[in-house]
């Protein structure tokens, strides 16, 4: 019989990277995924940082006006042209960035911590309290997310911060829901009787051997999720629920260049392809990672 | 439900009065009492829920204030059918499109055409719905001139008169082709760019019921039996692959009644969804409980229909 060294928590994780890097060499799509979430998440920190500092990354002013022509395409002063006010719009897209991205991470990385704990301790829990946990989640199934999140955006009043909370308060649901059926997968299993048998305490047995072991699962989902989270907030923003212009983001800048589709169709269209192009990012890396782990 | 969308759309803050009846309202103070005192806006919050539910069960849905205080329930008539339209073709083009592509990726797996179908549908679902209609309305309205960029049908036909109130139907049923091609032609862009958005994950979910199917050991034996591999492909091995499409098609709907809110938004299509954004911007409260109640009872009556439907797919559920 081999002897199987038990590793150290420490390798464990340098496997853990090994193995993702693996992963990146042999998936093309998923490196694509990989590069594209990275440039998306590079540019994000850097214009945040910047800003902290008072420091403009982007070519020009994006909220000023008459910093070139008025509605001049595409050029290689202005790559993505200006619109009626003269405004650069790929400066306007890249001070986005960080808003857009940002709330993509804070809200799933909401709805993981969240969703895990609920879910996992109702499943282990059980009784009534699973019972009330998941009709709860129920009432949010009812509805879809853009539009919950608009009824409770419209609540709180405009405002990114508000579309964040908006969004938070509708997405851990799923995530409890995955989170309980994971958990009920392996709460059987021997070494969580083995655990009992320690007289280990409920919420010990939690954290320690029931969590580390449905993270995989959930964490998949969450990469793929994070698209879809700004899929819905760029169609929020549309609405005109998030920023109050000038503020630049990506859903208000399509909708309110949308009566130019006619004169400067490059007006709306830019910040569509980076919505879609994000989302890509993510959904790419995502479903390399669900390949690469077996996760179904 | 009822109680959620009421205290949400009733806690937005602000005097609703100033919004409905403009900014110059505040030099008429009898005018903003009169209105306060018909809506029961100064009575407590559970008093107007009161009120509310009253109403609701009386069939009236309260007066739009965005739409010149016209009741709700007609405008919400007037504008259902038009969405339904919308939502309709979508489902039926998109369900094409992905059993059509779904099919085709399951054969060519990991082939040139399946990996050219999956980067097709994963650039339609990581595109909002605004995006798509956006790009579908330069290409096909405005550059080929080949489908309308408005409206539901010529503003210069005469409506048909309503019979089963989907305009579509009702031209059919009365022999006004000229109406129904029209709306035909109107119709196909918003729906096209709703079914981009949704059709692929029907060809992703499809794909990978189909390679399953197509390994289990009935299939094995249907091929034993000597039948023909068309046989075995279609009345076999499509027809249970079906059936995780069917579970979905009932979620499509829900992603396809919310995508109206900006579709019909851009090709300025009277349906729901324009009514949707119109009631935002203006703080119309009715208007915003109604559309969402209705956009709830849409999803219900699409989970009953798949529900049903899953008996004619699947053998081993019956009825009774």
């Amino acid at each position: 019989m081999p002897v199987v060294p038990l590793g150290r928590p420490r390798d464990k994780r340098a496997k853990a990277v090994r193995s993702a890097i693996g992963l990146l060499r042999e998936n093309k799509t998923a490196l694509a995924g990989a590069v594209i979430v990275a440039v998306f998440a590079l540019t994000a920190v850097a214009v945040y940082v910047a800003s902290l500092f008072g420091i403009t990354l982007t070519p020009y002013n994006p909220i000023q006006q008459d910093v070139g022509p008025l509605l001049a395409p595409p050029s290689l002063a202005h790559p993505f042209g200006t619109d009626l006010l003269g405004r650069d719009i790929f400066s306007r897209i890249i001070a986005a960035t960080p808003n857009d991205f940002a709330i993509g991470l804070v809200v799933i990385g909401f709805s993981l911590v969240v969703g895990t704990l609920v879910g996992s301790y109702a499943a282990f829990r059980g009784g009534l309290l699973d019972e009330a946990l998941m009709r709860v989640t129920d009432i949010f199934f009812a509805l879809p997310a853009l539009v919950l999140a608009m009824a409770i955006g419209v609540a709180l009043g405009r405002g990114i911060g508000n579309m964040t909370i908006a969004l938070m308060i509708v997405w851990w649901p799923p995530y409890a829901r995955l989170a309980r059926g994971e958990t009920l997968k392996i709460s059987h299993q021997n070494f969580i009787d083995a655990a009992r048998l320690f007289h280990l305490s409920r919420l010990r047995i939690l954290l320690k051997h029931v969590i580390p072991n449905i993270t995989t699962t959930l964490l998949v989902y969450a990469t793929l999720d994070v698209g879809t989270v700004i899929v819905v907030y760029s169609g929020l923003s549309y609405l005109g629920l998030a920023v109050t212009p000038p503020a630049p983001d990506w859903g208000e800048m399509v909708s309110s260049y949308q009566a130019y589709t006619i004169s400067a169709p490059w007006l709306p269209l830019f910040p569509g392809v980076i919505i879609a192009l994000g989302v890509i990012g993510f959904s790419l890396l995502g479903d390399g990672l669900r390949d690469a782990l077996e996760v179904s | 439900m009822l109680t959620i969308t009421f205290i949400l759309s009733h806690s937005i803050g602000g005097n609703p009065v100033y919004a409905w009846l403009g900014r110059s309202a505040g030099q008429h103070p009898q005018l903003i009492a009169q209105v306060t005192k018909l809506y029961h806006l100064d009575d407590p919050l559970w008093v107007q829920y009161y009120y509310y539910l009253v109403n609701l069960l009386q069939g009236n849905l309260g007066y739009s204030p965005s739409r010149g205080f016209q009741p709700v329930a007609s405008v919400i008539a007037q504008a259902l059918p038009n969405t339904l339209q919308i939502a309709f073709f979508a489902l039926v083009i998109s369900l094409v499109l992905g059993i059509v592509l779904g099919v085709i990726s399951s054969l060519y797996r990991n082939k040139l055409e399946d990996k050219g179908i999956r980067a097709f549908y994963l650039a339609g679902i990581s595109s909002p719905a605004f995006f798509i209609a956006i790009i579908l309305l330069i290409v096909f309205s405005l550059e080929l001139h080949l489908l309308p960029s408005g409206l539901s049908a010529d503003a210069s036909l005469p409506s048909p008169s309503t019979i089963t109130y989907i305009p579509m139907l009702d031209s059919l049923i009365e022999g006004n082709f000229a109406y129904f091609s029209s709306s035909l032609y109107h119709v196909i862009l918003p729906a096209l760019a709703l079914a981009l958005t949704t059709f692929g994950v029907v060809v992703r979910v499809l794909r990978s019921s189909m390679i399953e199917v197509m390994h289990a050991n009935y299939i094995r034996t249907a091929r034993a039996k000597g039948l023909d591999e068309r046989t075995v492909f279609f009345t076999h091995g499509l027809r249970n692959a079906m059936i995780p499409v069917v579970t979905l098609s009932s979620l499509m709907v829900t992603w396809l009644i919310t995508g109206t809110i900006f579709v019909e938004n851009i090709f300025s299509y009277p349906g729901i969804g324009q009514y949707v954004f119109t009631a935002l911007t203006a703080q119309d409260y009715p208007g915003i409980l109604a559309t969402t109640l209705v956009f709830a009872v849409i999803i219900v009556l699409a989970n009953l229909a798949a529900d049903i439907l899953y008996v004619f797919f699947d053998p081993q559920i019956r009825l009774g």
